[in-house]
């Protein structure tokens, strides 16, 4: 937490260090008045993390792996002429690590550690040891709650998002195989508050056609869109072909019938109940207040049969408009449909085989490209029957090595991680979108707004890992009641317990010691999602959550505005900020220079850069540090990934 | 050391204020880096071919409803059609142009603006279709263009003496191409949210103008290092902001951007949401001088339940849209000011079974008004059911020549992206003329 009790009296003397530079502390300071104790705070829920560790026993294979795959692409470099980058300096390194697996810069001390450690393997023991921390998991949410257009609110009307959220991070945790993840995702039917996991399809809740192009998007790599319409401009797609595969999922309902006969009784059952209510609450005038009961109770995805026809205005030859449509997968092999199956479950078993073409291959590309910045194949989402990877035995190799692991994504990252060519320098020259890029090394990266917002929490917060967003079965439990039964009594006791869990005092029990000047001081994965547009993380480009992988690392003014003056900046220059108390510690300016390159950039400051510093400190003496620091974090140097 | 609690006085500023235009950040050391001095240089543009008309507008506030406007219950109700379903035409204060039911406002000034309800465009996808809309070009893997707003910039050039930016956009969605492959002098600035204007532009009360100018310097000897290191576009881009950010921290202007200067009841008729607000702000800008600002608006996207949700989203575009233009009117700013608002396409004219509209490319409207654009009138009609253009098509291209065109903006310039390829404002565009008069 940002340090509750200030530092001990034998560093009193120094806690004036930085005031000149600091703002007014803030934060809540003991009043002399004597107060009747306060009521004790509401408990705190909290979710269990389990972490799935990676194998010890597999470290050889990884090792191999990563040589081989080293092997093809320095052929490449020969064939090329490519002279690839040099090796990054254990420094580089141990910031790079820290970001591309856990999503923030290391701490000093983490940095201090490697920079001493001398093993021999102290870059494949540090790859293992992050991996296996929660927040590998919450990094990797955060990019696939870019791609799958995760919202806290809600789902789909009056169904929170948090549920299905909290789902896709658990499958992270416990590195769920990717393909029984997209498995269960596509197939999951039931009550959306029992099965989370029809949290996948309720996204695009009505939008049966969009769900398919979506989905053949995310997992396959493809676009099938623009054949939604008129058969495909710069594809082979044609529109009968867009429909013939849509129609597998055509069937999906999402809601029940608030009228079903069987389950209700014939009356509508959302009506009956508002009209109950109305007795019980004076207040309540028959409108939504109770909606997210009423309706989030009947949120469900059910297969009905239903058969795709083609549209009224279908214009090609091949097929007759408003005739019916017979599903076919887009690749083959073609899988068979038996009598009694589910066309929904045929398709997604379909696509996350291990014999589909594109679902290894696009998974295994995905992931090479968060590693290397650049995919093997760009984009990653808009792959075509014509198109070449830089490198196609290495582009083939990779996606064998993804069925070899049986879909283990933690696995393979670990061996991208510990290839030579990930643990080269950033290239020094710009890449141009469009022109090859053969691999001397992973390409420079503006730090993504979560890693940005991390690093941040990291520079000033003493345990940023303790803090947990509120489960979702705080609320789920008092959501999730079958209408079929349940009392109207029983709703409105419910509803007000829903209010008295989620309002402020609840928060602020849970929040109290993570807040500074109003901002939730905990790491992007814990935050709400996404955030409101003027917030920092949105500032840096977090993704709106409205399209697949919306997220920007575009520089703009408002950013540059947020680092000058932002609360955040000027927070981690508040006495009760780990990187004050950090400076604090050490003893000679020497020393505190150390701690204040090592936080911020991960290395020591160069002869040139102790000089300037040092100087600055001689003239500014106590301001000259703030000065120092907030420079450092102002520099690109810290907001790009080398 | 310096006395921190002087406050920051005329002098100190004066003195910031020359500090900053000194460029420093990056800026100077790279003067000799083709990157910003091929574009300092940029204005006048160079005309390469075909006469230019002179411009009936100097500025635009461009109105973009996403997630795709339903065009039969909006701007193309015409009253007859099986597939009005749950919209009926009103009249309007302009003889012969009826609007949908939801949107009585802007039928009382319908006078002041034109519609087209011959658009049309191919893709049906979100991104797709805006992406198109804001360049007028199909969105690429190899290359990003420029918005509207940023080719303005490029192709007037940059303003020297300016403190507030020409180039903003309010509400804006995550995949906005600001200035795409132009230099980042013309990426739009973006605000989040409009009650919040521009923020983080005060300094903390602790620091003096001195002390702020310490740091800036520090951070400029800190970065020397690694800007030399990596060379690259989006590394420099950040130069650019710093320069832009500090100019703006010391403006004179930047009540601007504050919706507190403006009274409630005045704040109040454009509508209390994002929207209103937004158009509010814009107006606020435009009375700046500023050239280019879009405000967007979302919740289009009605696939279910149409009838239940239109309600409030077309009754806030009303509401906003027309104090919008009485305020331009009433404040002499509409004769010069052009007002558009478009979508990225339009909706199916068949009501699907969630009681929705689907994404419907065939068709679909735009509206313009101010800077040269006639009044009452409507440019191009769709058939019966509302399904494609029957008669005057107009492209998106053509649309974005249309704004293009009343800007006096070169049509047939030809700027090339670093990679040597073409561009031009409107692509293969052809201005609606006739909207002007």
């Amino acid at each position: 937490m940002f340090r509750t009790a200030c530092l001990t009296l034998k560093f009193a003397a120094l806690c004036g260090l930085l005031l000149i530079a600091t703002p007014s502390p803030s934060l809540a300071q003991k009043s002399g008045k004597k107060k009747p104790p306060p009521p004790p705070p509401p408990p705190v829920p909290v979710r269990r993390i389990v972490v799935d560790k990676v194998n010890p026993e597999e470290t050889t294979r990884a090792v191999a792996s990563a040589k081989l795959i080293d092997r093809m692409i320095n052929q490449n470099y020969t064939k090329y002429k490519v002279k690839p980058n040099e090796m990054t300096t254990d420094e580089q390194f141990v910031r790079r690590a820290y970001l591309d697996i856990t999503g923030t810069i290391p701490t000093f001390k983490q940095a201090r550690a490697f920079a001493i450690n001398k093993g021999s393997d102290k870059r494949q023991r540090l790859i293992d040891t992050l991996l296996n921390t929660p927040e590998a998991s919450g990094h990797l949410y955060n990019y696939w709650a870019d791609v799958l257009r995760l919202r806290d609110r809600e789902v789909t009307n009056n169904a929170p998002g948090k549920v299905y959220n909290e789902w896709v991070k658990e499958s992270l945790e416990k590195n769920v195989p990717y393909d029984q993840w997209v498995l269960e995702m596509l197939t999951a039917e039931g009550k959306y508050l029992d099965k989370p996991a029809t949290g996948y399809l309720l996204r695009d809740s009505g939008m049966p056609l969009d769900s398919m192009n979506n989905t053949v998007r995310i997992f396959l790599g493809t676009q099938i869109g623009c054949a939604q319409c008129h058969d495909h401009p710069f594809d082979k797609w044609r529109r009968k072909e867009f429909y013939e595969v849509a129609s597998y999922m055509y069937g999906t309902s999402y809601r029940m019938n608030a009228g079903d006969k069987q389950k209700f009784g014939g009356q509508n059952v959302v009506n009956k109940f508002r009209e109950e209510l109305k007795k019980i609450d004076e207040k309540y005038d028959g409108g939504g207040k109770y909606n997210r009961f009423l309706i989030g109770n009947l949120v469900e995805v059910s297969d009905t049969g239903r058969k795709l026809i083609l549209p009224d205005d279908y214009q090609y030859d091949d097929a007759k408009p408003k005739s019916a449509v017979n599903p076919r997968t887009i690749f083959d092999p073609q899988p068979q449909i038996s009598p009694g199956d589910t066309p929904r479950v045929v398709f997604a078993k379909w696509l996350t085989s291990p014999q589909n073409p594109r679902f290894a291959k696009t998974i295994a590309n995905r992931m090479w490209k968060r590693l290397f910045g650049i995919g093997q194949i760009e984009p990653v989402d808009d792959m075509m029957d014509e198109t070449v990877a830089e490198n196609p035995e290495l582009m083939n190799y990779l996606t064998s090595e993804m069925v070899r692991l049986k879909f283990d994504v933690k696995e393979y990252l670990r061996i991208l991680l510990n290839t030579e060519a990930y643990q080269r320098q950033a290239t020094f020259a710009e890449v141009i979108p469009g022109e090859e890029y053969h691999f001397p090394g992973p390409i420079l990266r503006r730090m993504s707004a979560e890693q940005v917002w991390d690093s941040f929490i990291t520079l000033a917060v003493y345990d940023p890992e303790q803090y947990q967003a509120e489960p979702a079965r705080v609320q789920t439990e008092l959501l999730n009641v079958d209408l079929a039964k349940i009392s109207p009594e029983e709703i409105f006791k419910r509803d007000e317990e829903l209010r008295e869990v989620t309002n402020s005092k609840h928060r602020d029990a849970r929040n109290k010691n993570y807040t500074y000047q109003g901002v939730l001081l905990a790491r992007a994965a814990e935050q709400p999602a996404p955030m409101p547009a003027s917030h920092f993380l949105r500032q840096f480009g977090q993704s709106d959550r409205e399209s697949i992988e919306a997220s920007t690392t575009d520089g703009s003014v408002p950013q540059v505005l947020q680092m000058f003056n932002g609360t955040i900046t000027h927070m981690i220059l508040h006495p009760k900020s780990l990187m004050y108390s950090n400076v604090v510690l050490a003893k000679t300016p020497a020393e505190r220079l150390d701690v204040i390159f090592l936080s911020i950039l991960s290395r020591k400051p160069t002869a040139e850069e102790k000089e300037i510093a040092m100087e600055e400190i001689e003239q500014h003496k106590e301001a000259g540090y703030g000065n120092v620091i907030w420079s450092l974090v102002n520099t690109r140097e810290f907001l790009f990934v080398q | 050391m310096f006395d921190f609690t002087q406050k920051f006085d005329d002098l100190s500023r004066r003195s910031f204020m020359e500090y900053a235009a000194k460029s420093l950040l990056g800026v100077t050391a790279l003067s000799a880096a083709p990157l910003f001095a091929a574009d300092a240089k940029a204005a006048p543009a160079k005309k390469k071919a075909g006469p230019v008309t002179p411009a009936t507008a100097d500025r635009v506030i461009y109105l973009f409803m996403t997630g795709a406007m339903s065009h039969l219950d909006t701007f193309d109700c015409v009253g007859g059609r099986a597939n009005e379903a749950g919209t009926k035409p009103i009249s309007t204060k302009a003889s012969g142009l009826t609007l949908g039911s939801w949107l009585p406002n802007l039928a009382k000034v319908a006078d002041q603006f034109s519609i087209v309800r011959s658009l049309h465009t191919e893709t049906a996808d979100h991104e797709k279709g805006r992406y198109l809309m804001r360049t007028s070009y199909p969105e690429i893997a190899s290359i990003r263009h420029p918005g509207m707003g940023s080719w303005v910039m490029r192709l007037q050039g940059v303003r020297a003496g300016r403190s507030l930016p020409d180039n903003v956009v309010i509400n804006g969605d995550n995949r906005h191409p600001g200035a795409g492959f132009l230099e980042p002098i013309y990426t739009p600035i973006p605000i989040g949210d409009p009650n919040a204007g521009l923020q983080n532009t005060k300094q903390p009360e602790y620091l003096t103008g001195g002390s702020f100018r310490t740091r800036l310097d520090l951070i400029d000897k800190f970065d020397t290092g690694f800007r030399k290191k990596y060379p690259q576009k989006q590394v420099e881009a950040y130069s650019e902001f710093y320069k832009q950010a500090t100019a703006l921290m010391q403006s004179e202007d930047l009540k601007a951007f504050d919706l507190n200067e403006e009274k409630k009841e005045e704040r109040e008729k454009y509508g209390m949401d994002r929207f209103g607000q937004g158009c509010m702000l814009a107006r606020r800008l435009i009375e700046n001088d500023v050239k280019f600002v879009e405000v967007t608006f979302g919740n289009w996207d009605m696939h279910t339940d149409i009838y239940d949700k239109i309600g409030d989203t077309a009754g806030n575009m009303d509401r906003a849209v027309a104090a919008l233009l009485e305020d331009l009117k009433t404040r002499g700013l509409l004769k010069r000011t052009m007002v558009v608002l478009v979508s990225e396409f339009g909706r199916t004219p068949k009501i699907n079974q969630n009681d929705g509209r689907d994404h419907h490319p065939g068709v679909f409207c735009g509206l313009m008004a101010g800077g040269g654009i006639r009044g009452g009138m409507v440019w191009g009609t769709s058939d019966k059911d509302g399904h494609s253009p029957d008669k005057d098509a107009v492209t998106v291209a053509d649309f974005n020549a249309t704004i293009a065109h009343g800007l006096g903006l070169p049509l047939d310039e030809e700027v090339f992206s670093r990679s040597g390829r073409p561009f031009k404002v409107a692509h293969d565009g052809k201005p609606v003329t006739k909207l002007f008069g």
